[in-house]
């Protein structure tokens, strides 16, 4: 009989216990309480069968880019699983905000008026505000969304004017640099203006996000991915 | 690496060997008291914690609370460790000694001014560093890992911190290291990096790591 040398492939628990093991290090390290972070697992692109095993373990934050993909993974879910948080991460157009201040209960990628006016008006109709982040262009990127550093002051006055509950700030820092002084840069922000929420690190920079202040971490590959 | 105008030193476990003595020490103590622990397993689960985070890291671990004794003879250890003196990391001294004296030079420290400059003194390095010896818990309001304390010591040393090298050797360290956009080394030359340190601190994105100081020589074109 032949033995199997392939590597096994680790599965979901063992994953997000590597990832909560890692966080809490962290979080440890920088003297801060490990429950202080809440991990929000990314589910785009995964399917309702991906992600029931981490429902199973316990997880219940998770990110969803697209709210057309959102739509159609996530009531069944959700109605199969009261108590789950879904939270709105990526690039977000105005003409989807109806649906999605029905599904989400946070959007992290809220960053500019256009937008503001329009979950506001959609979230009248439902009766129903998600949390917003103000997401912020924090490596002053073209291609990037996000409110620019120096329009920053004014658009969290607008939002805080809004129905919408301002819980924090988000980034996501330049692809290939150390993204270190982003996240700290972040975090004097979010002093600067008086939010206490940072929804900042993913899967290869969590650990650095924890140790400087992310109070809230979007992370996919790593728990999906060897 | 890019150029550099300056050096700011860590000094726990960069300059001074007092994360292993003390590590040392704190085995032996909670091993007196009737909780078996190695020097490797203090390494492993208590460096780099302070304050509340390490007392109920080890009440975790032992499963009980810590006597008073503990409390007494860790200000013992600590108090004699002042007065007696601490080793040096290997080749810590004569690389301080050996740079250009109007290089400018900083440590940058989560310890209190009064423990650094007490071990310079041991380590006769009293006055390699003038008035540029600062404290996460006296010069700033956070300390590491935010990237404020680097930040100072740059800006009281006159220079840039882009054109600053930071040399350290935890992961707390690093990140504040990191963050304050400085050039970084990270050093596993103290006795108390145990083997996987530096690929730690690589995951950390450190890209300059030095196992000792001629290597860290040779990363700053000194050799």
């Amino acid at each position: 009989m032949a033995l199997s040398i392939a590597p096994r492939m680790a599965d979901p628990a063992t994953r997000l216990g590597n990832v909560r093991e890692q966080l809490a290090r962290a979080a440890r390290a920088a003297r801060r309480k490990p429950d202080e972070v809440t991990l929000v697992a990314v589910t785009k692109q995964r399917s309702a069968a991906e992600i029931e095993p981490l429902i199973a373990a316990g997880v219940t934050d998770f990110g969803e880019s697209r709210v057309q993909e959102a739509e159609d993974k996530w009531p069944a879910l959700l109605a199969a699983h009261p108590g789950l948080r879904l939270h709105m991460i990526g690039r977000m157009q105005s003409n989807k905000a109806a649906e999605a201040v029905q599904l989400f209960d946070a959007i992290h990628s809220l960053d500019r008026p256009s937008l503001l006016e329009s979950l506001v008006s959609a979230g009248d109709r439902a009766g129903r505000f998600p949390n917003v982040y103000v997401q912020v262009n924090i490596g002053a990127e073209e291609q990037k969304g996000g409110v620019a550093i120096d329009a920053l002051p004014a658009f969290v006055e607008q939002v805080r004017g809004s129905p919408l509950p301002l819980l924090g700030l988000m980034a996501i820092p330049p692809m290939g640099l150390q993204p270190g002084p982003y996240f700290a840069l972040l975090a004097e922000l979010a002093r600067r203006h008086g939010v206490a929420e940072l929804s900042m690190g993913m899967s290869s920079d969590y650990p650095t996000a924890v140790m400087l202040g992310a109070t809230v971490v979007r992370v996919g590959t790593a728990l999906f991915e060897d | 690496m890019r150029k550099f105008d300056a050096i700011i030193f860590d000094f726990d476990g960069v300059l001074l060997e007092s994360e292993f003595e003390g590590n040392r020490q704190l085995a032996e103590l909670l091993t007196d008291l009737g909780h078996r622990t190695t020097l490797e397993e203090a390494l492993k689960y208590y460096v780099g914690l302070s304050g509340q985070e390490f007392i109920a890291a080890i009440e975790a671990r032992i499963g009980v609370s810590l006597p008073p004794q503990f409390h007494e003879r860790r200000t013992e250890q600590s108090v004699r460790a002042l007065r007696e003196g601490v080793r040096a990391v290997a080749g810590s001294v004569d690389f301080v000694r050996s740079l250009p004296p109007e290089l400018p030079k900083a440590v940058a420290s989560s310890s209190s001014t009064r423990w650094i400059r007490g071990h310079l003194d041991h380590l006769g390095l009293a006055d390699a560093f003038g008035e540029h010896v600062y404290s996460g818990r006296e010069h700033v309001e956070r300390g590491k890992p935010d990237p404020d304390l680097y930040l100072h010591a740059a800006e009281q040393l006159g220079v840039d911190i882009a054109r600053s090298v930071i040399i350290e050797d935890s992961e707390v360290g690093v990140t504040g290291a990191l963050a304050s956009g400085a050039i970084v080394i990270g050093l596993a030359a103290g006795t108390h990096c145990l083997d996987g340190h530096d690929d730690t601190l690589r995951a950390l994105g450190v890209r300059n790591i030095a196992s000792n100081f001629d290597e860290v020589r040779g990363l700053l074109g000194l050799a």
